[in-house]
């Protein structure tokens, strides 16, 4: 049984400290582990048959043209040597050049991360609206078929391959109805010239409002199929926090008091049974990022999903140590912040 | 396709299926026409198809509204391709998707006419030789770079410069000139402006194969100044490219989309060519679409007027009255292969009896269905040198059983057979092609093990030896026999065979290098005939299919022809 928070509750100076000491032990724990992502990233590829150089060059390299640039590309010095020049290079914010188009990997990832950013926020946003309103709905409708149909559209949710879901879409409202563009973040006719990489916002920033209808034109399909790998869990976590919040006591006596339901429910219980909803949507993120490699890709969507896709397929080592450490290291950042704010939110856990 | 098949190769790998299309890809593997001697690749056009997405410049709209656009709208054509070209600086670019896009920015000094493989005039109005040695080409007055400089024969040197001194100071690091070096390297010997509108070109060996190397698109001139300019940045994401050709480069949206627009103070619209006209599209857009899956849901949904199509893919359009299908006649061969450093190998009644053991039109059949004929030799018929008399090893287990026991080895024999990981034109199913294969092999005793394994190990592996018998294919790059029968039996290190097969035979070796250096075409189709008919005789290949080019192209984009080796943009327009 979760205790109401007390809005009131003033922290004392011990609190501060304690919590402040908190904070600063959970970063501290967050280095020895990015440590240890950085390895297995860097090694784990290298454990996986293939050639990278002969993919690139192609099946009409010579050899010595095959030798020569592995030399350059420093692919034959021993694995720890590599793994330091890795290291010291990322330490000096540069992640190397991707192997097959020799743009260096922080330059790409400038234009890609907006992308996708984009493309994750409109998601959360539709996975959270939804999510929450159809699990609130169905714990007031409790075994009613209001309970049943969204509980069985949260199992249809989480039981559809997104890239099965996205291809039906874009048939669907693409191919026959026509209504939604089947692909890409704009239009083929238009080119925004960036400004801070994210469309909808530098589609206004040039005072274009026809593009910004465009861009988000291009992004209902995307967003609504990427929203499916969140909404479910966010559906049934509001459901069974909400269940439990309606029987607490404070909820009866705010019933007793004669306050009508609907305010009950959204002042009193909603609030409560958020709490734990909202401390998860941050590990949701990282599930996001996994969604985003195969809807970005069915959608020609230019973010990190996309281009770790492709990476995927050409042994593109420097672009997949970079996906897999920055995947790794936004879940191991968001799991953090969850547990700080758990501490925000409840006293209780500074003081362990 | 050197350099181009590389890329070709890795974008198809990238897709995972990667053959073929509306446009493309497939004519690029392998398709192309009736040819004579010659050559020069560039990019294999895609033909594509043009248009739907009535829009201007900036105005967002939903794919197939047709909106009241000007007619300039209209004249847009958007291409829907696999990946994103690489860099726009024809020198030291190598693959399919970047020279789609130089072609049509850049002019070569030489060009293939199209309906031939001819070579003719284009940036160089014409040349002379006296002893095949010593080139004079005199250039064509007036032409302009899309930067407003002239284009005249020290811009023309500059650019030869580059190419040719690895210490040039505009070559950056990271930067190789790949065709330059595996092509003309050991051609060139120096370049020297006879004056404004001259140059001369001496070479270190007489050669005849000079003016086709020059329409390499990797021979394009760019613009000196834009070159100084821009440094390093020259013609990448986050530059320009500048050159002479009919459309002028608009933007790059990296991995998204690349914009050209015409050029209409092109010098061709001027100079009368019969073999080529104005342009009448106003816009070219190439997208990046990396899922086969999505490039064909785009094409049909009409936000692509053309679109390399995985095969499989494009079939299913076969009958649908919004396109036009057509074939191209096969650039390539698809072959098993020998090492005969591997016993049994070594002899060539084994390598015999394998050819005439298998039913092969029954593999044509069921695996390429009308996409392909059976390989009765080596070489496509467009390709020169092609042996039209020589006769397909026909289908007969008992010719493979004698010809087992007269190697010693009636009981047959045990070997491993590697197929391709990969889809290509050439073997579109590779696996169940081979056990096909092995099936027909098990009748007369030969026992197959069949083995595959990741696409860069293969070819690698395949190269160093490793491979009893393998799968493979080539297409053309330009429709030579050097760049093909050649290319696969002239041995690298002059003395001695390539570790790959071990194929000895110096009657080969010397027709083959002969074919090099013979200027006239009429001789060097004989030689090149008597070399098809040597490797029919020794088996160490047995050619099994030639595929054929298929693709759908959309009603409403006219002026399409059957061109080759170059690309067509010209010709399209868009009429909805």
């Amino acid at each position: 049984m979760p205790n109401p928070v007390r809005l009131d509750d003033q922290p004392n100076r011990i609190h501060y400290w304690l919590m402040g000491s908190y904070i600063f032990r959970r970063i501290l724990m967050v280095i020895p582990v990015l440590i240890v992502v950085s390895f297995v990233s860097f090694g784990f590829i290298r454990l996986i048959k293939g050639d990278p150089v002969q993919i690139m060059l192609g099946e009409r390299a010579p050899a010595e043209e095959v030798e020569k640039f592995k030399q350059q590309m420093g692919l034959n010095d021993p694995m720890p040597i590599q793994y330091l020049r890795y290291m010291q290079q990322l330490l000096q914010g540069n992640m190397g050049k991707s192997l097959i188009t020799r743009v260096p990997v922080t330059t790409e990832l400038a234009y890609r991360l907006p992308a996708t950013i984009e493309a994750i926020f409109f998601a959360l946003l539709i996975g959270v609206t939804v999510g929450v309103s159809m699990g609130v709905l169905a714990a007031i409708k409790r075994n009613t078929a209001i309970d049943l149909i969204a509980n069985m559209v949260a199992l249809l949710g989480v039981a559809m391959p997104v890239f099965w879901l996205a291809l039906v879409m874009i048939y669907l409202f693409g191919v026959f109805l026509k209504i939604l563009p089947p692909g890409a973040r704009i239009d083929a006719n238009i080119v925004i010239p960036p400004i801070t990489g994210f469309y909808l916002i530098d589609s206004l920033l040039h005072g274009r409002t026809d593009w910004f209808v465009d861009a988000l034109k291009h992004m209902v399909m995307p967003s609504l199929v990427l929203s499916t790998t969140v909404m479910p869990s966010i559906m049934r976590l509001t459901r069974a926090s909400m269940l439990e919040v309606l029987r607490a006591d404070y909820i009866r006596t705010a019933r007793a008091k004669g306050l009508k339901m609907g305010s009950v429910i959204l002042r009193h219980a909603l609030r409560n049974a958020l709490l734990p909803v909202i401390t998860t949507i941050g590990l949701q993120i990282g599930g996001l990022l996994g969604g985003a490699i195969l809807t970005e890709n069915a959608f020609s969507w230019t973010g990190m999903g996309q281009w770790f896709f492709g990476a995927i397929s050409r042994r593109d080592y420097p672009v997949l140590q970079a996906a897999i450490l920055l995947n790794a290291t936004i879940f191991v950042i968001m799991t953090m912040l969850v547990d700080i704010s758990y501490a925000l939110i409840d006293p209780r856990i500074r003081y362990k | 396709m050197n350099g181009l098949e590389k890329h070709l190769s890795r974008r198809q790998l990238l897709r995972l299926l990667g053959i073929g299309s509306t446009g493309a890809v497939l004519a690029a593997c392998g398709a192309s026409q009736t040819a004579s001697p010659t050559q020069a690749p560039a990019a294999k056009a895609t033909d594509a198809p043009a248009a739907p997405a009535a829009t201007e410049v900036p105005k967002p709209t939903d794919a197939p509204a047709p909106t009241e656009a000007s007619k300039a709208a209209a004249q847009t054509l958007i291409i829907g391709r696999g990946g994103d070209s690489v860099a726009l600086d024809p020198a030291v670019v190598t693959d399919g998707e970047s020279a789609r896009v130089c072609t049509a920015v850049y002019d070569t000094l030489t060009i293939i006419e199209g309906t031939s493989t001819k070579v003719v005039p284009w940036l160089a109005e014409s040349w002379d030789t006296k002893d095949s040695k010593v080139w004079t080409f005199k250039l064509r007055s007036g032409v302009k770079f899309h930067d407003g400089t002239e284009c005249n024969a020290d811009a023309v040197k500059f650019n030869f410069d580059r190419w040719m001194d690895p210490k040039n100071p505009y070559r950056y690091a990271d930067q190789k000139y790949e065709y330059w070096d595996t092509e003309m390297s050991s051609v060139v010997d120096k370049v020297d402006v006879v004056d404004p509108s001259t140059i001369k070109i001496s070479l270190k060996d007489p050669s005849s194969l000079l003016l086709v190397k020059l329409t390499l698109f990797n021979f394009a001139i760019a613009s000196p100044t834009a070159i100084k300019e821009q440094k390093e940045k020259y013609a990448t994401q986050t530059g320009k490219p500048v050159g002479t050709g009919r459309f002028k480069f608009d933007s790059w949206v990296p991995n998204d989309k690349i914009t050209v627009v015409r050029n209409d103070d092109w010098w061709g619209n001027t100079a009368n060519l019969a073999y080529t006209q104005k342009p009448l599209l106003e816009k070219i857009i190439w997208r990046s679409i990396p899922d086969n899956s999505t490039r064909f849901a785009e094409y049909q949904a009409g936000t692509l007027d053309m679109a390399d199509l995985a095969q499989t893919d494009a079939l299913t359009l076969k009958g649908n009255p919004e396109y036009t299908e057509t074939t191209s006649p096969s650039l390539a061969v698809g072959y098993i292969a020998f090492n005969q450093a591997v016993k049994p190998f070594d002899k060539v009644e084994v390598r015999k009896a394998w050819a005439h053991a298998v039913n092969w039109d029954a593999i044509i059949t069921t695996f390429y269905g009308e996409y392909a004929k059976r390989a009765t030799c080596f070489q496509p018929p467009a390709i020169l040198g092609h042996n039209p008399e020589i006769k397909a090893y026909e289908y007969s287990p008992e010719k493979a059983k004698e010809l087992l026991k007269a190697a010693g080895l009636e009981n047959g024999f045990e070997t491993d057979f590697w197929y391709i990981p990969v889809v290509r034109g050439y073997f579109p199913d590779s696996k169940a092609l081979a056990e096909a294969m092995a099936a027909d092999l098990a009748k007369v005793g030969i026992k197959l093990n069949l083995k595959t394994e990741d696409w860069g190990a293969y070819l690698k592996d395949r190269k160093d030896g490793k491979f009893a018998s393998w799968a493979l294919g080539w297409g053309s790059d330009n429709g030579d026999p050097d760049n093909f029968i050649g290319y696969h039996f002239i041995w690298s290190d002059p003395t001695k065979p390539n570790i790959e097969d071990s194929y000895n035979n110096p009657k080969l070796q010397e027709l083959l290098q002969k074919g090099r250096t013979e200027p006239d075409a009429a001789n060097r189709e004989k030689l090149y005939k008597q070399a098809e008919q040597i490797v029919h005789d020794d088996v160490p290949r047995i050619p099994v299919a030639w595929p054929e080019g298929v693709s759908f192209t959309k009603k409403y984009i006219k002026g399409d022809k059957p061109l080759v080796f170059r690309d067509k943009y010209e010709l399209f327009s868009v009429e909805k």
